[in-house]
């Protein structure tokens, strides 16, 4: 598994900056040796007297497509680690239109324009300056465009989503339309033809075939399941790799418009801009530079604790008086113990006009993991070298009885599963516990957790991850209030958090839910919840853990999770037909012998699997069952990993479970969640709703009801242990 | 360029590339020998827009398979995919900053992007793309200092649409969050909704509106 520079937050680095110089070079040699540094030819698409634009544009957008879904079969990167553009309707199409105008005008476009200067068009020069303009047109305009920025603002969306298709139909279908507009240019292009390479029949016969034929080998390449359990040794050294990006604030609004200033000002921060990183600073700092004033923002108390030499400590709001005489001069960093003041800080010294302020990248805690932490406590080797430079910055920074190395605390390094989302065994707790990054989470009630829980573990009541968010109640919150709450808790972006469940394994996936919506991918379920660890014997205490808040890395790209779904999105899937939406309540609810809702029943065409189907029973403890197992029912029900699915149930609380099972257990890659469930639906009458006759006595359906369905119409995309297909009734 | 230099263009070519061509587009490529100047085609019944007579470019296919594949190699080790007008933008707010330096900072737009604009992994990006080209047209003899366009388009007309068309670019492809590399083609590859609602409104206008400007290339 490749960590991309965007997932490990290197992307505006120095590496990333190398990369990035690389990649453009090949680019421009690529656009120039298709003849993309000539207008005429470029413009020429428009006239049909040079189909190159089209034949370039769809081989190269074929080749990437096909090599990125097979590099995603195989399990060599993850969609999660690819920087994925929200689609904004409105901006994309009147963008689109313009900029259509724009090169139809130009005869150049961005790209092709710096390839057409380095072949010394100098119309290509000029138009790269009108480009600048423009974008300084753009930014004078922006209180206007803003609303048009962001209308029909859709989240990162797929075409095969859109169309209600399969990933693997959308690809065919974008090969063969490819191989087609081959030809249709070829024929095109046979009139008058000037300076252009000729192509050969033969030769596109072959192209065409081989084109076809990567297509279909990149989608029947066997899917190397990403799932905890099954890793393949491509997989296995990714968690411990897995970087501190760094924590952008939170408390500021989201707004969800991916362009607002807002928005770029938390991703510019997201991806490390404008942040000084804790190795940098420790160097300058040791090397007695003159011009960096170091300021700790931190309440008094905390300064005189301790503090990184040379700081001054300077209040919040004193920050624009204090700082007057630097503004402009050598550099300013701002620390606290996380990101969040300091950013906001930032921010506001930038609005006085301070261009020279820098955060240090994940603040005090940072620096201590990644400058001060004892070579013997990390994760990864450490050369003669590195232990070196982190003997003598322990020397430089801290206190003498601290600096000296401590044999006692060595002993403890955390050992990662390999893959993480992961269900993890007592056993592996027990060896782990109280090592640094690790995190315990009980989520029983509070009584119970008073009575005995594991050692250094926090209390949490999953209600408290829900409100209600514009009317729909039991909703989970937003990502930015998702992060305060684990701020509050100490949980920071590189810790791995461990969640402890009293009875149900669905207040677990609901947590997991929580960080997924964060981004934050290191965490473990504990496999039978506390009472696995009762039964096995682990030991237990009633000491309260302490922790001081801190910051953990909120959802990267702005706006939506990417798999949460309103009702209106399923009412769109239901009425495409090609979704499965899954319904995980209990029979009777499914089927409108139950109710607690405004209206009785489910969605037209939903399948019934309850979610307690996934459970079993290992002495006093729930469990999920074992990954086979499960693999082997979902089969059933589902018939490709990459199919369409949308889980519900009635306010998203057992559908956590059904959604964490299918994506992060058998490594389901379309699951969407929809969190509003039943409530919202059955409260908008004008959503069909259908009842089922009783499928069988409800009381014993747990459990084991495979195959034994009186169903009614089984044209359902599946069938299986799937319920009874209802009989319609219009609503 | 010297004169040395073009006579030299002028010469058949019989590159790898001009081999395989088809009997017909080779002999078209030799009915217009003189370079910039295009050939009288009044039969021809649609605009025509004349190449000059540089080394034939690569064979689009196999360009189109390279570049697809720098596409990959992009978003497997950026984790991004490629992109240009991205790095202009920045420029344009560097250069905004350098006449009304408190306007810049203050903006909704450009403003996040302060102190350091430049700091960004596209502007190295398109320091490469132009390196690249430039190496390319070199050393593929395509190198040549002129203002391309058509045997009878004014000098001024063909730059003012250029430069008109490069201002009505620009605010698109900040309107739009990317240009045909960023928004088209790399969000093409990964499938994305938008990049497609944005090449088919692309196609669309300049279908529709090429007409209009088809004078500076002939």
């Amino acid at each position: 598994m490749i960590a991309t520079l965007y997932s490990t937050g290197q992307l505006n680095a120095p590496l990333g900056f190398a990369a990035a110089l690389a990649i453009g070079f090949c680019f421009g040699l690529c656009l120039e040796k298709a003849g993309f540094g000539s207008s005429r030819r470029l413009a020429g698409v428009f006239y049909f007297t040079d189909m190159s634009v089209v034949k370039v544009m769809f081989s190269a957008l074929i080749t990437a497509a096909l090599g990125l879904v097979a590099a995603q079969k195989l399990g060599i990167v993850a969609q999660d680690d690819l920087f994925l553009m929200p689609t904004i309707l409105g901006a994309h199409a009147a963008g689109g239109a313009l900029f259509g105008l724009g090169f139809a005008m130009g005869g150049w476009c961005p790209g092709t324009a710096a390839v057409g200067l380095g072949s010394g068009r100098m119309d290509a020069l000029v138009f790269l300056t009108g480009v600048v303009l423009g974008s300084i047109g753009f930014n004078e305009a922006y209180p206007w465009v803003a609303p048009l920025a962001g209308y029909g603002s859709r989240g990162v969306v797929f075409l095969h989503q859109s169309l209600d298709i399969t990933r693997d139909q959308l690809v065919l279908a974008l090969t063969v339309g490819a191989v087609v507009m081959f030809w249709i240019s070829e024929i095109i292009e046979r009139g008058p033809a000037i300076g252009r390479p000729g192509v050969s029949r033969v030769f596109l016969a072959v192209f065409s075939i081989l084109l076809c034929l990567a297509a279909v080998v990149a989608l029947n390449l066997p899917r190397l399941n990403l799932a905890p359990g099954s890793g393949p040794a491509l997989t296995a050294s990714r968690a411990p790799a897995q970087p501190a990006p760094a924590a952008a604030p939170q408390g500021q609004a989201q707004n969800g418009q991916a362009a607002s200033p807002e928005a770029q000002l938390l991703a510019a921060m997201a991806s490390g801009k404008d942040h000084i990183e804790p190795e940098e600073l420790a160097r300058r700092l040791m090397a007695g530079e003159q011009g960096l004033t170091l300021v700790d923002i931190r309440s008094k108390a905390e300064f005189d604790a301790f503090h990184l030499k040379g700081a001054v400590n300077i209040p919040v709001q004193q920050l624009p008086e204090e700082l007057a005489s630097k503004r402009g001069h050598g550099i300013i960093v701002l620390y606290s113990n996380g990101m969040t003041h300091p950013a906001q800080a930032r921010d506001a010294l930038a609005r006085l006009g301070f261009g020279n302020v820098y955060l240090l990248t994940d603040g005090l805690r940072g620096f201590f993991e990644r400058v001060l932490k004892p070579a013997s406590l990390r994760d990864g080797p450490v050369s003669a070298e590195q232990a070196k430079a982190i003997t003598a910055a322990r020397s430089f920074f801290l206190p003498a009885e601290i600096a000296a190395p401590s044999g006692a605390a060595a002993a403890g390094v955390l050992q990662a599963p390999a893959v993480l989302p992961a269900l993890v065994e007592p056993a592996w707790l027990a060896a782990n516990l109280g090592k640094p990054g690790l995190k315990v989470i009980d989520l029983r009630p509070q009584p119970q957790y008073n009575g005995g829980h594991i050692p250094g573990s926090f209390a949490l009541n999953v209600e408290s991850l829900r409100g209600n968010l514009a009317g729909l109640p039991s909703m989970l919150l937003p990502a930015p209030m998702l992060a305060q709450h684990f701020a509050q808790m100490g949980i920071g972006a590189r810790d791995l958090v461990v969640i402890v469940t009293g009875e149900a394994p669905i207040d677990a996936t609901l947590v997991a839910v929580a960080l997924e919506r964060l981004g934050h991918k290191r965490y473990a379920i504990l496999q039978g919840g506390m009472k696995a660890w009762s039964a096995a014997n682990l030991p237990k205490d009633t000491q309260l853990p302490t922790a001081t808040a801190t910051a953990i890395r909120p959802h990267a790209p702005e706006g939506p999770d990417g798999f949460t779904v309103t009702g209106r999105e399923v009412q769109a899937a239901m009425a495409g037909g090609k979704t499965i939406i899954l319904d995980v309540r209990p029979a009777d609810y499914f089927a409108g012998t139950k109710s607690d809702e405004a209206r009785p029943g489910h969605i037209p065409g939903a399948v019934n699997r309850p979610f307690t189907e996934d459970q079993a029973k290992s002495g006093e403890a729930t469990v999920i069952k074992p990954r086979e197992e499960l693999e082997k029912a979902y089969a059933a029900i589902i018939p490709s990993k990459d199919q369409a699915v949308i889980v519900h149930c009635r306010t998203g609380h057992q559908a956590s479970q059904t959604w964490w099972v299918l994506t992060r257990l058998l490594g389901y890659t379309n699951v969407k969640y929809y969190d509003a469930g039943w409530t919202e639906w059955s409260a908008r009458p004008e959503w069909p709703a259908v009842t089922s006759p009783k499928p069988q006595a409800p009381s014993q359906a747990q459990g084991q009801q495979q195959g034994q369905q009186q169903g009614q119409e089984q044209q359902a995309p599946a069938q299986g242990q799937a319920q009874p297909q209802s009989q319609e009734k219009k609503p | 360029m010297s004169d040395t230099d073009k006579e030299k263009e002028i010469s058949p070519q019989a590159d790898s590339q001009a081999l395989e061509a088809d009997v017909q587009a080779a002999s078209a490529e030799q009915a217009a020998p003189e370079p910039q100047v295009e050939s009288p085609r009044a039969a021809a019944p649609r605009p025509q827009v004349a190449l000059p007579q540089d080394k034939a470019p690569m064979n689009p296919y196999l360009a189109g398979v390279l570049l697809g594949l720098t596409l990959l190699a992009s978003y497997l080790i950026l984790g991004a995919g490629l992109g240009a007008s991205g790095a202009l933008a920045r420029l344009g707010a560097v250069l905004e900053h350098a006449v009304l330096p408190a306007r810049a900072e203050a903006s909704a737009y450009f403003g996040p992007w302060f102190p350091n604009p430049l700091s960004y992994y596209l502007v190295f990006m398109l320091a490469g793309t132009f390196v690249g080209g430039l190496v390319s047209a070199a050393s593929g003899g395509r190198l040549r200092l002129m203002i391309e366009r058509g045997p009878t388009a004014s000098r001024a007309r063909r730059l003012a649409l250029a430069l008109i068309g490069g201002v009505i670019a620009g605010f698109a492809s900040r309107l739009a969050q990317g240009c045909t590399s960023g928004q088209g083609l790399s969000g093409g590859a990964v499938l994305l909704t938008g990049s497609f609602l944005f090449m088919g409104c692309l196609f669309a206008t300049g279908y529709l509106t090429a007409w209009i400007f088809r004078r500076q290339w002939t």
